[in-house]
């Protein structure tokens, strides 16, 4: 026997009258495809033999803060053309960084000696205040200004060219490249006892174009650029202009 | 002439507080060009710590802002 639902409004013995009208009931509607989105195929780069090589010679960089970076995902340039792959992103190494970092830690004693001195004494202590304030913000702006020299002081090798960028006392932006064809010569220079130690050098690259010479200062590995640069030169896709290889 | 240094004391001051407003204006356009100069050398190279970058000078800036209040409030 059929028995009502509805509790509250009917006795339990009281027939059950069926009603065909139509009821409020909600109808699950069957659940929407929803349209399916084409994820873009994750682009697997082939390496030909020769890049292959040049990577295995460059390495792999373990740290984000390296000044030698080998293929970087995230660094890039506005004069890169298109398709065009950075190999290597070098900065001079971290240890020519002591000497203003040095100068800086010195700067921030500066106050503290003035202070043990007396030398302000005579003035009144608002003056005092301003003066360490003005001092330690130029304190800043000095360090500051040294990082950002090295830190867009960047050399970097494509497969095209290379490319020296370098920005000068914040203001002068100073830009050279040459194509991979016309480097006719490259050599390098580890000098000094820090130098040996932590491998880092200069790299000369003697051009055909119209700018002489390229030199990357105080980078680190610069065998490892000079045997990237001579393997890039020796790719099939390379094409000596302007002088013998 | 007879010169008493405890009088020439508040003429030096204020010519101390002069030089302290000028100098810290100055700073201040400095500051600015600072950020210009940061913005654009971070357009033209980018990197991972390029924000940081950014948002430093900005402190900077800020701080070369309330140098200039600080001098006219406190001297």
């Amino acid at each position: 026997m059929n028995r009502s639902k509805d509790l509250d409004t009917i006795a339990p013995d009281d027939p059950i009258t069926e009603t065909t009208e139509p009821t409020n009931i909600l109808i699950e509607e069957p659940p929407k495809e929803f349209p399916k989105i084409n994820h873009p195929k994750k682009v697997k780069i082939f390496k030909s033999k020769s890049d292959q090589k040049i990577y295995d010679i460059l390495g792999h960089t373990k740290s984000p803060f390296s000044a030698f970076l080998v293929n970087p995902k995230i660094f890039d340039f506005t004069e890169r053309q298109d398709k065009e792959v950075i190999i290597l992103a070098v900065r001079s190494h971290w240890i020519v960084n002591l000497k203003w970092m040095f100068i800086t830690v010195l700067m921030l004693f500066v106050p503290n000696i003035v202070d043990m001195l007396d030398t302000l004494k005579s003035l009144p202590a608002g003056y005092q205040f301003i003066t360490h304030l003005f001092w330690y913000l130029f304190t800043f702006i000095y360090a500051f200004e040294k990082f950002l020299d090295w830190y867009f002081d960047v050399y970097i090798l494509t497969n095209k060219r290379l490319v020296d960028i370098k920005f000068n006392n914040l203001i002068n932006k100073h830009f050279a490249e040459a194509d991979i064809g016309v480097i006719q010569d490259v050599s390098s220079s580890v000098r000094g006892v820090l130098g040996t130690f932590f491998n880092f050098g200069t790299v000369l690259i003697q051009t055909a174009s119209e700018i002489n010479q390229i030199i990357f200062k105080n980078v680190p590995n610069p065998e490892k650029i000079i045997k990237a640069i001579q393997e890039l030169r020796n790719a099939p896709n390379c094409t000596p202009k302007g002088g013998e290889l | 002439m007879n010169l008493d240094v405890n009088n020439l004391m508040p003429l030096f001051l204020t010519v101390l507080k002069i030089f302290f407003i000028a100098c810290s204006l100055f700073y201040l356009v400095f500051s600015l060009i600072v950020v210009k100069q940061v913005t654009s050398m971070t357009k033209n190279v980018k990197d991972k710590f390029n924000s940081i970058l950014i948002s430093f000078s900005f402190i900077h800036l800020i701080a070369a802002a309330v140098l200039v209040f600080l001098i006219i409030v406190i001297l």
